[in-house]
């Protein structure tokens, strides 16, 4: 499988991921100025912004740690400017969902929220 | 100030830091403003892990401010009132007046025991607010009067609290156990040395500094540690005054009436001894506030150690500083020295012979003399005793501790009494203004006086010493008059009368 | 006045005389009346120079010490003599000490003086600190002991008048003159309340060089002197080197050191002056045991055990003395502390008394 279809089934798996916790829906790979958001979710009231990685399993780095301070700054900043532009007043986090693929089996799913940790970053 | 208080420690004494919560919408952020970003990222984490083990989920723009923002704080202190104050307004509890929170916060919503407990209760009292504390702290605030102070386990325990859903336990007034002190040696095991004894009988009774010289194997350490087990007990305000300063550096406390004992080796660094860095923590001297403070082998200490030592010395408190500010600290102290007469020991010796040249001793004198010394009371030669004199002292006991301990308690009270409105407590703070005019002397004495100082060549400054401690030697007798015969006494220990230098 | 005294008089009007020649002719075995009567050739052959031989031979010819008895007489002024009982002890110390004084006010002047000297031309912290320094002294019944001069040495001279004490000022002229003419009323209250005192015979005027010479009297006659304030260059500073020479403890008030009058004293402070920072420093016997001062106490020497054991077993400790005399370590303290007073025993070795020999 390339490196798109795998980015593909990934996001279906996200989306499926969260709105079996929940979640509503608000969007899927929503472009902003700067960057692109993979999945945008409400989560009781929390705005949430998930940045979705997907990995084969075997591949150096897995998925959760793939995100590093530069794309994380990005995230930061895509997501401040789709918050103006929706007029969200509300709080909002930025979560990242990492999926290991494993070829023979089902795949990993790892949810870390607030990847910014409640510090300012950028 | 607003409703949720925490504290600030600026040496012994508590300041009120406000704790202002504002929670807007926006990226989820945790802004601290008035910690310093280490402190900050700490607390953050333990503070949002308590509030979420309790249901509480934080998420919003949070802008928390520790006012006022250009105080140094201690971080840890101020886990539980920021706590609350998010609690707050994420409209968990409500708080109907202010309080003082203290306490760290562990990742379970637990809480830790923190210093500065005591300083905080009596910040609590001066505001007439109640005082929120970890369990462990509660038992040095109970010796604390007139203080509503609840004791929290848990951040969940305090929000059910201030919910009114559950009660937390008061902290009770309790009493002070009376002093234990360790007496080991006990007087009557020394052999001999009665003008030693007398001596530390003098030194416990008036608080005055004492120091023994003898050769090595006279038995001055042992004398030292003796002194131990004679001090009078603390008062109420004087053990409130060792609680501050040991709740300061977050130390346990027996919540006896027994005197601080803290020996200091000549190998302690200035910091150790005085206080300082840069959290400008207190140093052994203001441990040994009220109690002793014992310097083995005086000679060896570094100068610059010693010269620490005499702002202390004269008005009983020391000062540390650094650029961020300076703090004073308590530090009345019965300082005890001891040394050898010379650098190889046996000077004076009955049966060594000293084997100090001329210049070596000279300088070895002149460096025990200066200022330290100069604010010395009792000075003693300790007698190295020859095998006949021994054979001579054997199967006769002197008095035991416990014996001279009750005569040095009485004739404190009776200095405590005496001393109250003028606002100290022993002998040995007397000003030099008071000396002159505060202490009764009968008729005989002053023509003595002037005998004695011309014979004796003592300055003004030899004489008030000489007044103060004759003092003591008179209420130890029980008179309410210093008599010639107490003046001799007091003689007998003056300053010179080891070396034979001039007082 | 008797011949010996006349004789010293007459040869103490020529200024450069001293005691030492007084010496060294009671060496050769020569009484001054003597050497007086004996005349010019005489004097020139014991070596008395020019000057002194025309002097000496004129005043004793026209009787002159008769008529300067006389006039002391007449103002109450005091003549005092090398050799004689009251001759004060201090000048002895001195190279050079006069064979005549003459004393003006009280006499005799006390054993115990400390003197206060600096610059005529003072600031007026100076000034300040010498009257303090001086009151302080004259407060702890020391008298005051300086040159009569303005500036500091009469801020001091005032200094001791107003607390009651006794004060001394050594001149440069005769005791009969007031010099400066300021300081009328000061050596009149001087007069009253100490004395004034001179080597120089009466009428003596004041003159640069008679100045220094004085000085040394003040360093002699001295046990501790004070310099307030002086320059490089001053009588003062000349005073304490010679203090200094003769042994005396010379204490420095420190003065700014961008002040050209203080410049002296402060480099005094490199030669061993005592800095005095604390007028408590030189007061001895404190305050308030005035009056008695000067009564002593007879010595109980007759009736202590604790004596005669010190006496008989030599050296002990005050353990084995309180098995010797049955007495308790408190008492026995007492008592060897009373005694220490009186001088009847004394420390010996580390944590030992032992009697004082007789």
């Amino acid at each position: 499988m390339d490196h798109l279809e795998t980015g593909r089934l990934g996001e279906s798996l996200a989306e499926r991921y969260f709105r079996g916790k929940g979640w509503t829906i608000l969007g899927r790979n929503v472009r902003v100025k700067f960057g692109e958001l993979d999945l945008v979710a409400l989560d009781e009231g929390e705005l949430v912004i998930v940045e979705v990685r997907t990995r084969s399993i075997g591949q150096v780095l897995p998925a959760e740690e793939s995100v590093g301070p530069r794309k994380l700054k990005v995230l930061v900043r895509s997501g401040r400017i789709y918050v103006e532009k929706c007029r969200w007043t509300g709080p909002w986090r930025i979560d990242l969902l990492g999926i290991n693929l494993d070829p023979g089996g089902s795949p990993e799913l790892v949810h870390l929220p607030d990847i910014t940790a409640g510090r300012i970053d950028a | 100030m607003g409703p949720v208080l925490g504290v600030t420690l600026k040496g012994i004494e508590a300041i009120p830091i406000d704790v202002e919560v504002e929670i807007t919408g926006g990226l989820f952020v945790i802004a601290v403003v008035g910690l310093p970003d280490a402190a900050v990222k700490e607390a953050r984490e333990r503070v949002r892990a308590a509030l979420r083990v309790n249901g509480i989920h934080l998420r919003g723009r949070i802008a928390l401010n520790l006012a006022p923002a250009d105080l140094p704080k201690v971080g840890s202190l101020l886990d539980l009132p920021m706590a609350v104050g998010l609690a707050m307004e994420t409209g968990a509890v409500r708080l109907a007046e202010p309080a003082l929170f203290l306490g760290e916060l562990a990742m379970d919503g637990r809480l830790r025991a923190t210093k500065g407990a005591v300083p905080a209760a009596l910040l609590a009292r001066k505001m007439g607010v109640p005082l929120y504390l970890p369990p462990e702290n509660a038992r040095e605030v109970s010796l604390v009067r007139g203080v509503k102070a609840f004791a929290a386990p848990d951040l969940g325990a305090l929000l059910g609290h201030l919910a009114g859903e559950c009660s937390l336990p008061p902290v009770l007034d309790s009493s002070l156990d009376p002093d234990d002190p360790p007496a080991d040696p006990d007087l009557c095991d020394i052999k001999g040395q009665a003008a030693a004894k007398r001596a530390l009988e003098i030194a416990a009774a008036g608080h005055h500094n004492l120091l023994l010289v003898g050769s090595p194997g006279s038995g001055k350490t042992m004398l030292a540690r003796a002194l131990r087990g004679i001090l009078p007990p603390l008062t109420d305000e004087e053990r409130l005054e060792t609680l501050l300063v040991r709740s300061t550096l977050g130390l346990r406390t027996r919540p006896d009436r027994t005197r601080p004992y803290r020996i200091v080796h000549h190998t302690a660094s200035t910091i150790a001894l005085c206080g300082g860095g840069s959290a400008l923590k207190p140093g052994e001297i203001s441990l040994a506030h009220r109690g002793v403070l014992f310097l083995d082998e005086f000679a060896e200490f570094h100068r610059d150690l010693l010269e620490a030592l005499r702002q202390p010395l004269e008005d009983g408190t020391i000062t540390v500083s650094r650029a961020s500010g300076s703090v004073t600290y308590p530090a009345r102290v019965l300082l005890v020295c001891a040394c050898n007469p010379c650098p190889c020991g046996y000077w004076g010796d009955p049966v060594e012979t000293c084997r100090c040249p001329a210049h070596v001793l000279e300088k070895y004198r002149n460096r025990l003399s200066g200022p330290i010394l100069d604010r010395i009371d009792l000075h003693v030669s300790v007698p190295r005793l020859t095998p006949e004199e021994l054979v001579c002292l054997e199967g006769q006991h002197g008095p035991s501790s416990e014996e001279i301990r009750r005569k040095v308690s009485v004739a404190r009270e009776i200095q405590q009494e005496r001393w109250k409105k003028e606002g100290f407590h022993s002998n040995a703070e007397i000003p030099e203004k008071l000396v002159r005019t505060g202490i009764k002397l009968s008729r005989e004495v002053r023509p003595f006086m002037v005998q004695a100082a011309r014979g004796m060549r003592l300055s003004g400054r030899g004489i008030s010493r000489v007044l103060k401690v004759a003092r003591t030697v008179a209420d130890l007798r029980g008179s309410p008059e210093v008599g010639v015969e107490d003046v001799c006494e007091a003689l007998a220990y003056r300053k010179g009368g080891v070396t034979g230098d001039s007082a | 006045m008797t011949a010996r005294e006349k004789a010293l008089l007459t040869f103490n009007a020529w200024e450069g005389f001293h005691a030492r020649f007084l010496e060294d002719w009671a060496e050769k075995g020569l009484n001054p009346e003597e050497v007086l009567r004996a005349g010019n050739a005489f004097w020139e052959e014991i070596g008395l120079p020019e000057k002194c031989r025309a002097l000496t031979s004129r005043y004793r010819d026209g009787c002159w010490a008769e008529r300067e008895s006389e006039k002391a007489v007449r103002l109450g002024v005091r003549l005092v003599f090398w050799g004689n009982d009251d001759y004060p002890e201090g000048l002895t110390d001195l190279c050079k000490p006069p064979a005549v004084l003459y004393a003006r006010g009280n006499w005799p002047v006390p054993d115990r003086m400390d003197a206060v000297i600096g610059t005529r031309r003072c600031s007026p912290y100076g000034s300040r600190i010498a009257r303090e320094v001086a009151s302080r002294m004259a407060e702890s019944r020391v008298a005051v002991l300086s040159g009569g001069a303005l500036g500091i040495d009469g801020a001091a001279h005032a200094g001791a008048l107003e607390t009651g004490g006794l004060t001394v000022a050594v001149l440069g002229t005769g005791v009969d003159l007031v010099y400066p003419v300021e300081h009328e009323g000061l050596f009149s209250r001087i007069v009253e309340q100490g004395t004034l005192l001179s080597e120089f015979p009466l009428s003596t005027p004041s003159r640069a060089w008679r100045f220094p010479r004085r000085n040394r009297l003040i360093a002699a006659l001295a046990d501790r002197l004070v310099v307030v304030e002086a320059p490089v260059k001053s009588g003062a500073i000349l005073t304490a080197r010679i203090a200094m020479e003769i042994g005396r403890e010379i204490w420095v008030v420190p003065g700014r050191i961008d002040e050209w009058g203080c410049k002296g004293s402060n480099t005094l402070l490199w030669d061993g002056a005592h800095p005095l920072v604390d007028l408590e420093d030189l007061v001895r016997v404190p305050g308030p045991f005035q009056g008695e001062l000067f009564k002593e106490e007879t010595a109980k020497e007759s009736s202590s055990p604790v004596l005669e054991a010190l006496r008989v077993f030599g050296d002990q400790t005050v353990d084995i003395l309180a098995s010797q005399v049955k007495m308790g370590a408190a008492d026995i303290l007492v008592e060897l502390s009373r005694m220490e007073a009186f001088g009847l025993v004394r420390r010996s070795l580390s944590g030992r008394w032992s009697a004082v020999l007789r």
